[in-house]
């Protein structure tokens, strides 16, 4: 039998697929930007032969608005079938991957050469296979710590050089020597995989190194099914390649975690999504929802899971055609609800269409449409908001109720590669933001509402994962656009760069860290070369204390100017004229400057900690 | 299904896979023919006549392939039994 991995998560493409490929082709030739439509043809289910066609599409978009990103392949199997899957799913995450593959063989050379162009790449995808280590299913004593050692001297050949590090695991076979029993033999070789796994996550702690855990894809699908000795002894492929398009997602899943460009926001429908039937229909007592009915059960798993996405940071929000109050007494009082009405960050319950509600939902949290996901039971619901909003990633979830929580766990699109104190406390910040929006409309001057908010401000210079966050993932507030990982930044720091950090506390609760800047003198200015912040302070006048505090810094250090460059993005529009706000002029070249001499401190509502 | 039945339908899956809707193919068409057809290609076309097909080939039967003519019958051997 031949079975046909997809991704079960998203739609069947349209019959049209190759039609719209040739309009993209053509709109390519003409020199548009077709960005938008490579990323609404990502968000299909796509056979190996279709990813393909994509990322020829991709390869030839070099003037898209994509996101770019280089990512060198090295393996100790065959790596040819990896690219186009890989190139081709990466559009599902905004991304451009140029994707270059080692020839099979002397993968692994290209490491130690320090004029291989691997050097120069964004990532380095080290893809292993157990054969490689484990020829045999039983293998010496010492083979793991001979795979160990060569892992180890790999990552010294490869590191350092800015660029991340992304570590697969292995695979085990599925074959027994003894049985059961070879769980408990330090020498076979699913013991040995196993092993050797526990030590590659351990290597992946490092801030540079990212991990692609594909013993756990594996053991997803079945590991009888994942390893194929039939290609394996045709091709040399490390896996079955109905599981290409699988593989090429996990890849292009992390690479755009990497790029910030994994969805913050999960928005959910009600009847029969977040609970079984029609709450206008069949009342609160009539849900099935929670132990006692075998659907009720099914619902309970798509809350637990929307819940442990929120506990890590993911913003849940509710887009439902119902009456607002009975829609909200049943989500406080139903028995059998996990999630409650705190979870929200928002709760849009009315008749308007959907895109219009998920619209509205992502202004009022300050998201842009493409951080969206959207899970509807509802076939025609899906449709309309993927007609009008290709940018949100609408969920497939199956018609049986049973397997829709998978849905949510394994679509992909909230990936992450750390999780930080803010992620944690994210909804929270969120709701406080709804409230702050509240007492606006409370207070009479924009002046009375900022002082109200009782702001505190403390500057920092910590360089740590909050940071590099912050310059990785933020598109809206972005001046330059630079993308830094942790180690480069470190070094940058201990290079005597400026890195500004702070935090924001109101009486509405704890931002945490919302921005960070890197600078450095030269010719007695101080140069700004990247500003970011968070979207959630902007309007509050946190830029204009961040320019004081850097005033007085960069004076106190001897110099007479300060410096800074826009450079325009898909979406940092909103900072274009962020310089001249601040009294910056421009010297026609794009530099914006700022003289020190007689610069005197602007007004704003916030109080500075440790003055 | 037969071989006229069966002709058109593996066509189409090879125009798919080299991405080339001009591609005249017959029964003696071999991969010298098609510039692209290398082994890496030749997998990917199994592949994909596995899915369109439903069948799997066997080791010796992939290696064998050397004109369409015989992944033709390989198909069609394969449907019967």
């Amino acid at each position: 039998m031949v079975t046909t991995d997809s991704l079960d998560w998203l739609p069947e493409p349209p019959d049209d697929f190759r039609e719209r490929c040739k309009a993209i082709e053509i709109a390519v030739r003409e020199g548009e930007d077709v960005a938008a439509a490579l990323v609404a043809m990502g968000l299909y289910r796509h056979t190996e032969i279709r990813l393909n066609r994509l990322s020829r599409l991709v390869g030839d978009s070099s003037t898209s608005s994509l996101v770019t990103l280089d990512l060198h392949v090295l393996s100790n199997a065959t790596t040819d079938y990896l690219a186009a899957p890989i190139a081709g799913s990466g559009v599902r995450y905004g991304l451009r991957v140029n994707v270059e593959c080692a020839p099979f063989g002397v993968s692994f050379q290209a490491a130690s050469d320090a004029d291989d162009p691997v050097h120069g790449a964004d990532a380095v995808l080290l893809a292993l296979d157990y054969r490689h280590y484990f020829p045999a299913l039983v293998a010496d004593d010492d083979a793991l710590e001979t795979a160990v050692d060569e892992l180890e001297s790999l990552i010294t050949a490869l590191r350092g050089k800015g660029q991340t590090l992304i570590l697969q695991t292995i695979a085990p076979p599925p074959d027994r020597v003894y049985g059961s029993f070879d769980a408990m033999r330090p020498e076979t070789a699913t013991m040995l995989s196993n092993k050797l796994n526990t030590r590659i996550c351990e290597l992946a702690e490092a801030p540079d190194i990212a991990l692609l855990d594909v013993s756990g894809l594996a053991a997803a699908v079945g590991l009888e099914h994942w390893h194929d000795s039939r290609t394996w002894a045709l091709a040399k492929l490390p896996f079955n390649p109905i599981f290409l398009p699988r593989y090429g997602d996990a890849v292009a899943r992390l690479l755009g975690a990497l790029r910030g460009r994994s969805r913050k926001l999960l928005i959910l429908d009600l009847d029969n999504t977040l609970w079984g039937g029609v709450v206008g229909d069949d009342g609160l007592k009539g849900l099935r929802l929670g132990p006692g009915d075998a659907e009720g059960e099914s619902f309970s798993l798509v809350q637990q899971a929307a819940k442990a996405l929120r506990n890590r940071g993911i913003i849940l929000a509710v887009c439902s055609k119902n009456e607002e109050a009975i829609a909200r007494e049943a989500i406080r009082s139903h028995p059998g609800m996990v999630l409650n009405e705190e979870d929200f960050a928002s709760i849009a319950v009315n008749w308007s269409d959907k895109p219009s509600n998920i619209r509205d939902i992502c202004e009022s949290l300050g998201l842009s449409l493409d951080a969206a996901v959207f899970l509807d039971d509802n076939p025609a619901e899906r449709a309309l908001v993927r007609d009008v909003l290709p940018m949100v990633a609408v969920l497939e979830p199956p018609d049986d109720p049973a397997g829709m929580a998978r849905t949510l766990t394994s679509c992909g699109f909230f990936e992450t590669l750390s999780i930080s104190e803010e992620d944690l406390r994210r909804t929270g910040m969120y709701r406080a933001e709804a409230m702050r929006r509240k007492a606006r409309t409370q207070t009479r001057t924009l002046e009375e509402f900022l002082q109200s908010l009782d702001m505190r401000l403390t500057f920092d210079a910590t360089v740590d994962t909050r940071f590099a966050s912050l310059i990785n993932k933020t598109n809206q507030f972005n001046l330059t656009l630079c993308r830094y990982t942790e180690s480069e930044l470190q070094e940058m720091l201990a290079a005597d760069h400026v890195m500004v950090g702070a935090s924001l506390v109101d009486r509405f609760g704890d931002h945490g860290r919302i921005l960070a800047l890197i600078g450095h003198y030269e010719n007695s200015g101080l140069l700004i070369d990247c500003w970011v912040m968070s979207c959630r302070v902007i309007g509050r006048g946190v830029e204009t204390a961040l320019l004081n505090h850097l005033a007085e810094i960069s004076a106190a250090a001897g110099a007479v100017r300060l410096e800074g460059r826009y450079v325009a993005g898909p979406r940092n529009g909103l900072v274009a004229d962020h310089y001249q706000r601040l009294g910056f002029t421009e010297d026609g070249e794009g530099c914006w400057q700022l003289a020190l001499d007689g610069f005197q401190p602007q007004t704003h509502f916030i109080a500075l900690n440790g003055r | 299904m037969n071989d006229i039945e069966i002709m058109p339908l593996l066509v189409a899956v090879i125009r798919d896979v080299f991405e080339n809707d001009d591609l005249t193919i017959s029964r003696d068409t071999s991969a010298e023919y098609v510039e692209e057809w290398d082994s890496v290609q030749h997998i990917r076309l199994v592949l994909a006549v596995e899915e369109v097909f439903g069948i799997r080939f066997s080791t010796a039967e992939v290696v064998d392939m050397l004109v369409v003519g015989d992944l033709a019958d390989c198909i069609e051997s394969k449907l019967k039994s």
